[in-house]
This record gives C-alpha cells, structure tokens and sequence, in this order.
C-alpha cells in the first residue's frame, strides 16, 4: 500500500511544472484588498512622494504587504510600510490597517486621525461604525466591506462609486 | 484498495497542468473590483487551537472543512447522511430493526466507534446521546452523539480533526473531533424548501427551514433557525416466503419527523462579547421491529389473527445551550468563560404490539419508559501571546447525570399467560429495578504552549489532567511539530496520548427480563458494573480507554490553486470497553460451576455486563487533492478528492474474570463481534467532489467508492463488496437570491450487495431481508429532490 501511496504522491510531484508561491489565504487577498481600496479613493492634495501604508500590531501582514507591493505603485507613487506598534502613531500616512484586537487601542488610533486624509482599514467588528472608513471582513470564505461613509467625508477622502457600489455603507443618508 | 487508490493517483496527474498556475497575487491584481469580491478563499478551522483559525492546508494537524455549499449540494436533509457523502471515513450505516437505533443511528469516524468521537458546536463540548446501541449494528455497545440534532441550515462549515487530541479537549477525542460551525455574522436571512423522494416511490422527504439574521449594534447579531423536516419510511424488505409471499417486514428507514430551532448570537461591548449558542429537536420517529407470524408463540392469535409486526415510536427530544463571556487585554491576552447545558432524552413507545404473558387483556400500546442524559460544562479560558509563544490555560468541570425511567407495569410484566415473553413485544419495557438516575463529576487543567521558533518551524504542546469520580485521573500530553523546508512543502508529525471516560450508559445501563421457571422467578439481561450480580461474576469498575497517536504527514502545495497531503497514522487504544455475551451455561460451555453457582443464586438465567476487554491497533493513510480554478468567463471549479484507509486489528485480549473459568476472548469475542470490530466497517473510502459555478448556475457531482466489509451469520463470514455511487446536484440561480435546484443521490440506483446464501429464515439472498444494515451508503437506491433557497 505505501509503494502505492508514493507513487501517487510522485505523480503529483513530477507534475509540478512551473511553482509559484502564495496560496489562497485570507491575508493574501487582504493585502490585495488594500492596495485596491487606495485606488478607489481620492486624498486631498499633498506632497508625499510615496504612497505610505501602516499596518499596526500585525508583521505578518506588514511583511506580506512589503513583498506584494515591491516595485508596485499605488496612485502612481512607490509604496513604503511601515510597522507600527499597537499603540504607536503617525500621521504622514495614506493608509492605516489596524490590527490590534483590542477595541479601546482601535479608538484611540481612530481618534487621534479622526480628521486627518488617513484611510482607516480594519478587520475587527464594528470598526467601522466606531468611525473606522473601511472595514472588511470574511465570512464564509468571501470578502464584506462596510464603509462609513461620513467618516470619510470627514477626513476629505472622496471614496469612487464603484468601491460604494460592492460595499454596505453606513453612515450616509 | 485498487480502484480506490488508482483513481486519487489518476487525479493527481490529471491535477498536473494545474501546477502551472500563476501566483495567485497576480491574479487578483488583475481581477476587476467586482470579481475580486467574489474571490473564495481557503476554508478556515479552529479546531485544535485555542488561538487563532488558520487553513486546513497550514494546520499542524490534518484537518477537512466541510463547507455550507457542499452540505448544501449533497442533497441531504440532514447533518450526519451529508458528512457521510463528502468526508471518507466518516460512516454513516443505516440500521433497521435495531430497537432505538434505528431512529438516532450512530457514525464512526476512521472505523472506530461512535464514543471515540468528540463533537463540538462553537469549539464547546456537545452532549452524547442518552441511548445505548445494544443491537447488532455499527457502535454496538456504545452511546454516539446524534448530530442530526443541529439543523443543516444552520451550520456554516463542519471542522474535522484527523487526529487524536484528548490532551487539548478531553474524553473522547481519539478518533478525531468534528467541530460544528454555526453561520454567524455577515450571513443573510435565508429560506429553504426541498422535497425529495425515491426511485421506488417511498421515501418522501419534505423539509422547510428559516434563517432569520437580526444585526445588533457594533456587528452583533442574533440568528434565529427554525426547521422542520418529514423524512419518510423506506421499506426494501421482500416477501416472505413463510407468510404466504406477503412482505410483513419494515426494512429500511425509519419515518422521522423533526422540529428543530437553533440560535447562534453574539453582543459585542468593546472589548467584551456575550455569546450564546443552542438548539432544541424533537424527533417523533417511528420503525418496525420483527413480524411475529400467526402462529408465533409471541402472539395472541384472538389479538392479531394474521400475525403483526410491533412498531416503535420514541420521542427524541435534544437540547443544548452554551452562554460566555470573553474578551481581549493588553492585546495580547485574551480570556473566555462559558457554561453550557445540554441534555438528550429518549422515550420508547411502542404500538401495535402486546404483552404475550397477559394473553387477550393484554394492551396494544406500551409507555416502555426512557433513558436521558443531561450534561452541564463550566469553562475558563486564558490565553497569553509573547513574542513567539502563545500560551494556554484552561479550567473544566463538567457534571453528568443518567437516568433511565421505568415503563408502565404492562411494558414489562411478566402475566401468568405465560413463563415465556413478559413486557411489551418490539421493545420490552424498563423495570422499576432498572431505574436509577447516577451522577458523575470531572474536572480539568490543561495548558497548550504554541512556539513558532521561525516561519518555517512551529511545535504545539499540550496537557492536561482531568479527574473524574467514579474512575479517577488521567493524565495526557501531545507534541506536535510543523516543518515548512520549502514554500511548497509542510511537514507534520504529532505524538500524543489521550483517553475516553466509561460512558454513562455503559457504566449504569441496565435492563433486565423475567421468565418463569416452575414456580420461580428468573432475570436475565444486561447489568450494571456495580450490581451485585456482576459483581459477584467479577465485574470491576470500569476504567477509561486510554489511547496512543502517531500522524506523520506531507503537505504539497506547489501552486495556490492546488494542495495535495498524505497523512499517515497510527491509533492504539487500549482497554477498550465492550459487553460480554451472555454469561450462563447454555452460552458458556467451560463457564465454571462456581459461576453457574452464583448465577443460581441469584435467581438469573443469563447476564451480561460491560468491561475493559481488549486492546486494538488502528493503522491507515489520508491522502487528500485539493484543485481550485477561477475561468477567465468568471466560472469557478472546485474539486477535492480525499482517500482513506484505516484498518483495525486486536493486538491483545485481557484476561477475564478468574470467577468465570473462560478466557476473555470467548466471554466477549464471538464471531460477529470480533469481524465488526477488525472488518465491519469498510477499511478504504474514497470521494471526488466537484463543483463548477457560474454567475447562473452550479454543477455539483459527488463520486464515491465506499470499500468493502464483513460481517457474520452465525459462524459465517460474509463478504460485502465495495460499491461506487454518484450524487449530483444541479442549481440555478433564478435571480439574485433566489436559486432552484434539481438533484439525485446514488444517481445509478446502486445497492448493497446482497447476503449470501443463509440458514437464517430472514436474512440472506431471497429471504425477507437480502441487503446488509452495514452498508455505509444505505440500500434505499436513487432518490431524486428538489430544492428551493430564498436569500434576503
């Protein structure tokens, strides 16, 4: 039976023509998620010569983004990472994807860039209704997006219809 | 094994040009924002981590994930039937003329036993059931927990562990756990209507289901599943010779009308959520028992001039519901604290019957009392990540309590119309003698400890002691390594030990018959450990199987769209709990004078009990294919082949009782019982499912071999052969949410093979009975539905 076994794994490996890395993973399709968002948005004018993404508490996906994004641009202009701790902020940011499990650390980055041109990502529940921009989450092995719309206005961020038209929008009347 | 095992190598160099993919990145950078959104991703587990949820495919341990659109397009009604389409290994026979069996049959998972099954809802323990299998059917001897129980709308995915992981969860996780996720947030409100019946007309199964999705504040939410299901008797017995050509016989399933409700919820406060999960059944079920002909001496003819046949009519009733609190500190720590409350009673009523013993007073309808179990879980859970550690404390106590409430006088007495067949025929009442209601406590400690030294290497330890009244401590640990040398490789191996607690039912079941003899009074039946007349034939209290793992595996995944794992592994179980065949001379030939001497005293004929009668070695092979392309028209094919192989062999036999003066092997191991346990359930499974999709439709075929199996008519061996089925399902999406589908299972009208030639006057080839109960895809042939879903 093992000699069996083996060849069936054999033939499985000798089929291996061309390899590839990454798999279907929620954190893949995430980061591609991101990078998607920034191009459905529009931030008032500046003078930033790389688009800036902070991921807070999560390297893993930091990492990932660093690799997906290499020699990428988004809103045609390089794209840079920046790793933050859970309770650590900046504002020179494009992009804030906050990670941190802990509602309280949430709020307090949510509040502290409330009215700044920051595009807040989370995948935590309720991110968005505590006036987080865009919150996506997976759900039966399928990407949701709820966005609070006034949240973004707020922020001067002008978010494109169709990124309004595939998500749940709250928030706007 | 042959076909079985060609057809998975055929798929694997089939599944060849697939490697060829490109990195899924790139093909999501190229995806439209409307396609995007439509991605599926790989199906995420929890089970066996108490941390985080991670693909199956990244997992320390193998793990399958049964998702709602597979249970879906199974084109079953209920939770069990459908696992046993889609998972290999999970087997699911369909027992008739089993007494309560027939109407909360048990599954196995890797040709074990129902009791060496975990089953979680919500990552939290759910109750066994409160019914003792006694007959001779897959589980004899042993109390399963009744999955149907949870209604099939309601469940988002089912987890499968493939590995033994008592040290992390408790009693009962040798063979694997099955964790039921109940849908939750972000899931519509959905309805559902399907009708189905049989190529031969019977059968007919209606069942109507509602999912109401309330969202509450800050992404809570409340689901609400209401469902009722009508699954019609099948009857596949033929005439019976003996009767005039008549078929008096019900073989097949019983008829089954279910209520069930389910709720999931979940009220977020900052850093705080309330959650609760729970369901209620209740079954009012119905199958016959064997035909008692005219002149049966069972019968009364004045009552029932052409014979009857007793039918049983229990009603199941099932609940379950779990309350908690957890939270998150600090960001690193998260904590959970939860109780649950489940309970499982099961009452025997049975009709169309008579109490011979009574003659022509005799009642037709019988109360025959009932059994129920109710458990009652208090958790705490505490888990701390730093750096590269995750580290996990948890605290449990758990209270059983058994019962088994008497029938009514007429069920079980004992008339003067005969020595011979007291109590209800079909199903003999409880005694007042057999009624008890017992208690048993346990509590746990247990810690996990989980360091990714570095990407590529990763080590899970467990352990955990668990004390238990009535048998004591137990203490198990497990090791478990994760080797990734290449992006495309992961290597997997766990050791660990683990161990099942006596259940309930087999520590306190007892049911007992009088016959007269002359002027005397005599029992015979099934005692209790603790009885004095078992005690006196040397039973002892039992104690908990104990159990060894070993799963070494590979994992391939040299593309995103395609993984392929090979997981070898070991199980070794010893002390495994089984009742003894009747204890008397007339069944004992050597049985010693001293036994037949206190048999004699206590004024029993025959007696049975249960004990830790042996050890067994279960060795096997899952190999599992897993190919995903998304079509430049925007279809989809999903298809996932799976093999199994477990075999289980008795490595040794305990030694017996020195009372009895007859080795164990005699006292437990009759023939049957020793082909059931070896090769009752088939050794080899194998399944391809596939699924393609479009914006309009999905196209489901579901392509299983289910191996073969023994089993036995006195001393001999019957083989069964191994059988191919095809399932399929075809659904259109009318408009948006709103999907009919037509489909059929066993689309060929496969069936069993038949019993040999046989001495029996009701089973075999051309008898009343041609088709074992064994078989893992039933006997029913074709059945055909029709299903409409309504998403709001």
């Amino acid at each position: 039976m093992l000699k069996r076994c083996g060849l069936a794994l054999l033939l499985v490996i000798s089929c291996s023509l061309a390899l590839a890395q990454g798999s279907r993973d929620e954190q893949l399709l995430l980061a591609v998620f991101l990078g998607r968002f920034a191009s459905y948005v529009d931030w008032p004018p500046h003078q930033r010569e790389v688009f800036s993404i902070g991921v807070t508490d999560d390297d893993a996906l930091a990492e990932r983004l660093e690799q997906l994004y290499a020699g990428k641009r988004i809103q045609g202009r390089p794209v840079r990472i920046h790793r933050l701790g859970a309770d650590e902020q900046i504002t020179a940011i494009d992009l804030l994807f906050i990670a941190s499990s802990q509602a309280t650390l949430r709020q307090r980055q949510l509040d502290a860039l409330r009215l700044q041109p920051v595009l807040t990502v989370s995948a935590a529940r309720g991110f968005a209704a505590s006036g987080g921009v865009i919150q996506i989450n997976f759900v039966a092995q399928h990407a949701q997006i709820t966005i609070n719309h006034d949240a973004a206005l707020a922020k001067g961020l002008r978010i494109s219809a169709p990124l309004l038209a595939i998500a749940t929008l709250i928030g706007r009347d | 094994m042959k076909p079985a095992l060609h057809s998975f190598c055929l798929l694997a160099f089939l599944g060849g040009p697939a490697c060829a993919a490109t990195d899924p990145a790139d093909d999501y950078f190229a995806l439209p924002l409307e396609s995007l959104i439509e991605v599926e991703t790989a199906a995420q587990a929890n089970v066996g981590s108490r941390r985080n949820a991670r693909t199956a495919y990244s997992a320390t341990v193998p793990i399958d994930v049964i998702t709602a659109t597979q249970l879906e397009h199974s084109g079953e009604i209920e939770l069990a039937r459908a696992l046993a389409t889609l998972l290999p290994g999970f087997n699911y026979p369909r027992p008739s003329i089993a007494d309560g069996t027939d109407h909360s049959p048990p599954f196995t998972l890797r040709a074990l036993n129902p009791d060496q099954v975990l089953v979680l809802i919500n990552g939290k323990r759910l109750h066994q059931g409160a019914l003792l299998h006694t007959n001779g059917t897959i589980g004899r001897g042993s109390s399963g927990t009744d999955l149907n129980v949870i209604p099939l709308s309601a469940v988002e995915r089912v987890e499968i562990l493939r590995d033994g992981a008592a040290a992390q969860y408790g009693s009962d996780a040798i063979a694997g756990i099955i964790n039921i996720v109940l849908k939750g947030y972000g899931h519509r409100s959905h309805f559902g209507l399907r009708y189905g019946r049989s190529s031969a007309g019977d059968g007919i199964s209606r069942q109507a289901s509602l999912l109401q999705s309330i969202p509450l504040a800050h992404d809570g939410f409340i689901n609400l599943t209401a469902e009722w299901r009508d699954r019609g008797a099948t009857n596949r017995a033929g005439a019976d010779a003996l009767d005039g050509g008549r078929v008096n016989l019900h073989f097949g399933d019983a008829r089954s009308k279910d209520a069930l409700l389910s709720l999931n919820g979940e009220i977020p406060r900052g850093d705080l959520s309330l959650y609760a999960h729970g369901h209620f059944n209740e079954r009012r079920s119905s199958a016959g028992a064997f035909f008692r002909r005219s002149d049966d001496p069972r019968n009364v003819p004045a009552i029932y001039p052409d014979g009857y046949r007793p039918s049983i009519h229990p009603l199941i009733r099932d609940y379950n519901l779990t309350a908690g609190i957890r939270g998150v500190s600090n960001g690193s720590s998260e904590w959970d604290i939860s109780y649950t409350l489940g309970k499982n009673d099961f009452a025997f009523r049975v009709r169309d019957s008579l109490n011979r013993s009574l003659g022509e007073q005799s009642p037709r309808s019988f109360d025959s009392g009932s059994l129920d179990l109710q458990e009652q879980v208090f958790n705490a859970d505490f888990s701390h990540q730093w750096g590269r550690h995750v580290l996990a404390i948890g605290y449990e106590f758990r209270h059983q309590r058994y019962r088994i409430h008497a029938g009514e006088l007429a069920s079980w007495q004992l008339g003067g119309e005969s020595p011979w067949f007291p109590g209800a025929q079909g199903f003999e009442g409880f005694r007042p003698e057999n009624a008890l209601s017992a208690t048993r406590q346990s509590q746990a400690v247990y810690a996990d400890l989980t360091t990714t030294f570095s990407p590529q290497l990763s080590v899970d330890s467990a352990v955990r002691a668990e004390h238990f009244s009535d048998f004591g401590t137990t203490l198990d640990g497990k090791l478990a390594l994760r080797l990734r040398p290449h992006r495309q490789w992961l290597l997997r191996s766990s050791l660990s030990s683990g161990f099942r607690a006596p259940s309930m039912s087999q520590t306190h079941f007892n049911a007992t018959s009088m016959i007269r003899d002359g002027e005397e009074i005599v029992e015979y039946g099934s005692f209790s450990v603790d009885h004095p007349v078992a005690r006196a034939l040397g039973a002892r209290k039992l104690k908990a199987e104990k159990s060894h793992h070993l799963t070494a595996g590979l994992l391939f995944e040299p593309s995103a769209n395609l993984n392929a794992s090979a997981d070898l592994f070991i199980t070794d179980i010893d002390d495994r709990i089984m009742s003894t065949g009747y204890i008397a001379s007339w069944n004992l030939a050597a049985l010693s004078p001293e036994a037949q001497a206190i048999l004699l005293d206590h004024h029993v004929d025959a007696a049975t009990y249960f004990t830790n009668a042996l050890a067994t070695r279960t060795r096997g092979l899952d190999l599992r294919l897993d190919y995903h392309h998304e079509f430049r028209n925007g279809g989809r094919l999903r298809l996932n082949a799976a093999y199994q192989y477990a075999r289980t062999l008795i490595r040794k036999v305990n030694p017996s009782p020195s009372v009895l003066g007859v080795d164990m092997g005699a006292l437990v191991l009759d023939p049957y019982t020793r082909v059931s346990i070896t090769d009752g359930q088939p050794a080899q499974a194998f399944r391809l499912w596939a699924l393609y999709s479009t914006a309009a439709v999905d196209l489901a075929f579901n392509l299983n071999r289910h191996g073969s199996f023994f089993s036995t008519k006195g001393d001999e061996k019957y083989k069964f052969a191994a059988r191919w089925t095809l399932d399929t399902e075809l659904a259109w999406r009318v408009q948006p949410g709103l999907t009919l589908a037509i489909g059929a299972t066993n689309l060929f009208n496969v069936k069993p093979t038949e019993w040999g030639a046989t001495d029996d006057s009701v089973m075999g080839s051309g008898k009343p009975v041609r088709y074992s109960q064994y078989a893992p895809f039933g006997y029913n042939g074709t059945s055909y539905h029709l299903r409409l879903g309504l998403s709001f």
